[in-house]
């Protein structure tokens, strides 16, 4: 039990007063593997440890198989290599590094891609379906492919199914049939250290309040991603850096902050603002990107691919077009497919006019032969996050990362479209292999009761205080900031004026954070209030690091350095100790690959092969199927 | 001044742990080109954030905001908002706290 009466701040001017029935209860549980997040990365990687024979403990903050995460919201991108045999993991890898402009961590690239047809014939079996043909997978092309056939894995019923509806109905009965722990409803504040092993985690049950302590010997990060600091994005809001912020404050070694990646989003007509219609236009009905001036810019951006370059270059060229003065009414460009003949976009229709999005494009009353949907772009994807080796293993002992919330440089300075879903099942099957050999031979590790104490009660201060200010008056401006200096064309000058109103956050705001709901149950205010802590440090990460990197690279554009820098193959990463940051770089390893000579990791540039890649690769599905 | 037109809401309260009986909480919020859920996160932000409901993604994806609308099962991102009106939890399930109801065992969208 916690004494609420013994509870200090040092903010001044608010009243602190106990709260009848505020103390917590706490419920202690012990396992082998403590996996932190529930989306596809958690699930593969509790299946793969319970099959090693570990005891799992599977935590969500929501639902399971519903909210928190982007999991379920997937649409129907798989890049899986080996479907043709010209597709091999060396091609899969080389458009990975392309897109990422050359800074991806190429061991970590080879170790996950190297498993993904694995993953595909898993997802096979477990009921998950797929557009095929002859017996072989009949792939879709995406952005950053550079064979024409494609090999973009794409569910059967697409557009009317997704893949995330689909993954919906078969981890959760995955799961349940191996008979896994999932703790729904935990929020989990903050990773459990002993020395300097993790041990465990500490959170709350948000349907009553209480406080469960989680000892495990090994312990998986699989929260995602941060899309919730930005106001718009095409993933759930309720991602919030979690996993990130608890590594942090947990002394990881964290990667790659400074790239944010967004896509094409509808700005106008309102009855589609926020929607991806664009990028299906772009993808699927050949669209066209036009200025005001009735220009296609994108020309000047990639003259080869146009449109269809990567997103980081995409959002790029919308983002300077618009900051020219060339926009739309509404502050977007416009997309469209007026060049192609009736006949083409009818019979496109016909795929797409059922699905939710197309049907209100139609309500809003637009005609694809004729008129253009406004553009801009919107939060798609957190690249920044723990550094973690081809063992999906952080620095410190105990602590593994997977998922989103695992950079590892994997991503470089823009993700490769389709890559996340692939990604997050191999490092599911690593992880999970790793985490159980470990927990194996290791000696569980006592928790530290004072730091449970000590987590319990920082987080209790914003059901205690009295009066201050409330997490929705403040999370609009952090949001604001965020998409206003941490977007495209960053300056030192604004990065600099952020980072200033982030320390009167963490200064002025956080000591003064409280919430109006007393309720112990069901509390999401105050659920949204933790948030917002972590919201604010990882704010803090991202501009450190914005700061630093003084060129313009993938989804890191500086107004004041428009151009890439040869000086600049690192990555930043980035420390809190102590309650300091401590910031540095590393050079990039060209261990497999380097760009082209001449070029400086330009996505438009191929690369230059340096040694063959020696590591296990699974067989092609050509050869399996 | 521009007075944006304000819809009733005829709010549905009920905690098994106190309460007997459900009662209806009124609110006036402004509700044009708003969606159900922009509604019910307005009066959560801004006038009483005691009631208890769940929202995610916003998007239709994640199913979690099943609620009832004059008697009528929608996802509360996806239905627009309307003059009037009473929202209550979705019918078909067991009602946790006010809004809230028990999801575990819902195959698929229900709405």
């Amino acid at each position: 039990m916690i004494p609420a009466a013994s509870v200090n701040t040092t903010a001044t001017g608010v009243r602190l007063q106990p709260i009848e029935g505020c103390q917590v209860e706490k419920e202690f549980i012990e396992t082998d593997v403590l996996i932190i997040g529930a989306g596809i990365a958690g699930c593969r990687a509790a299946i793969e440890a319970h099959k090693h024979g570990m005891e799992v403990v599977l935590t969500t903050k929501g639902l399971f198989g519903k909210d928190a995460g982007a999991t379920w919201m997937a649409a129907n991108g798989y890049q899986c290599w080996g479907i043709y045999p010209n597709d091999t993991l060396d091609v899969h890898v080389e458009d990975t590094l392309r897109c990422g402009w050359f800074l991806n961590n190429q061991e970590n690239v080879y170790a996950f891609l190297a498993h993904v047809p694995d993953t595909a014939i898993e997802l096979l079996r477990w009921g998950s379906r797929y557009k095929m043909k002859e017996g072989q997978f009949l792939p879709e092309w995406q952005l950053g492919c550079s064979t024409k056939e494609g090999r973009s894995i794409t569910p059967a019923q697409w557009p009317h199914g997704e893949l995330g509806f689909n993954y919906s109905r078969i981890f959760p009965r995955l799961i349940r049939a191996r008979k896994i722990a999932v703790l729904e409803d935990l929020f989990i504040i903050d990773l459990l250290t002993n020395k300097d092993t993790v041990v465990g985690a500490v959170g709350i049950d948000i349907r009553t309040g209480r406080v469960k302590v989680v000892n495990a010997k090994v312990t998986i990060l699989a929260t995602g991603g941060y899309e919730g600091l930005y106001k718009v994005t095409t993933a759930n809001p309720n991602l919030t850096g979690d996993g990130q912020a608890m590594a942090l404050r947990a002394g990881v070694d964290m990667i790659d902050f400074e790239f944010n990646q967004t896509l094409p989003l509808a700005v106008w007509p309102p009855e589609i603002a926020g929607h991806g219609v664009p990028f299906k236009l772009i993808l699927y009905f050949d669209g066209r990107m036009y200025n005001s001036d009735n220009e296609r810019f994108m020309a000047k951006w990639d003259s080869v691919k146009m449109e269809r370059s990567t997103r980081a270059i995409i959002s790029r060229a919308i983002f300077h077009e618009i900051k020219a003065g060339k926009a739309s009414p509404h502050g977007g460009i416009y997309t469209g497919a007026t060049h192609r003949t009736k006949d083409f976009i009818d019979e496109k229709l016909k795929e797409f006019e059922r699905t939710p999005v197309f049907i209100k494009l139609k309500q809003a009353g637009i005609d694809l032969t004729k008129d253009y949907i406004e553009t801009a772009y919107g939060m798609h994807y957190s690249q920044g996050g723990c550094n973690m080796n081809s063992k999906c293993e952080t620095d410190k002992p105990g602590l593994y990362a997977i998922g989103e919330v695992a950079s590892g440089g994997k991503d470089g300075a823009d993700r490769m479209m389709s890559n996340a879903l692939p990604y997050c099942m191999s490092m599911g099957i690593i992880a999970g292999r790793e985490a159980a050999r470990r927990a194996k031979v290791i000696e569980r590790v006592e928790i530290d009761e004072a730091q449970v104490e000590r987590i319990c009660r920082d987080a209790l201060l914003p059901l205690q205080r009295e009066d201050g200010v409330r997490v929705y008056e403040v999370k609009p401006l952090l949001q604001d900031i965020m998409t206003r200096e941490t977007g495209y064309g960053r300056t030192e000058e604004g990065l600099k004026t952020a980072l200033s109103e982030i320390e009167g956050y963490k200064e002025e705001i956080i000591p003064q954070l409280y919430v109006a709901n007393k309720s112990k149950g069901f509390n999401f205010e105050w659920i949204n209030a933790l948030e917002f802590k972590n919201l604010v440090l990882i704010s803090e990460c991202i501009i450190r690091n914005a700061l630093l990197r003084t060129e313009s690279r993938g989804l890191h554009d500086r107004w004041d350095y428009p151009s890439p820098d040869r000086d600049w193959f690192r990555n930043i990463h980035l420390r809190l100790a102590d309650g300091a940051f401590r910031q540095w770089t590393t050079p990039v390893d060209f261990t497999y690959w380097q760009p082209e000579p001449g070029s400086l990791g330009e996505p438009q540039h191929k690369g230059v092969r340096r040694r063959e890649y020696k590591g296990w690769r699974a067989e092609p599905l050509y050869k399996r199927m | 001044m521009f007075q944006e037109e304000q819809a009733t809401v005829q709010l549905y309260r009920f905690d098994p742990e106190v309460d007997t009986e459900a009662r209806y909480d009124e609110f006036k919020v402004p509700y044009q080109g708003r969606s159900v859920l922009d509604v019910l996160l307005y009066i959560y932000q801004n006038l009483d954030s005691t009631f208890a409901f769940r929202w995610a993604c916003e998007k239709h994806f994640c199913r979690c905001c099943v609620v009832s609308v004059n008697k009528k099962p929608v996802l509360a991102c996806m239905a627009p908002a309307e003059k009037n009106m009473r929202i209550e939890p979705h019918p078909k399930f067991k009602v946790t706290k006010d809004l809230l109801v028990d999801l575990s065992h819902s195959k698929e969208t229900e709405v």
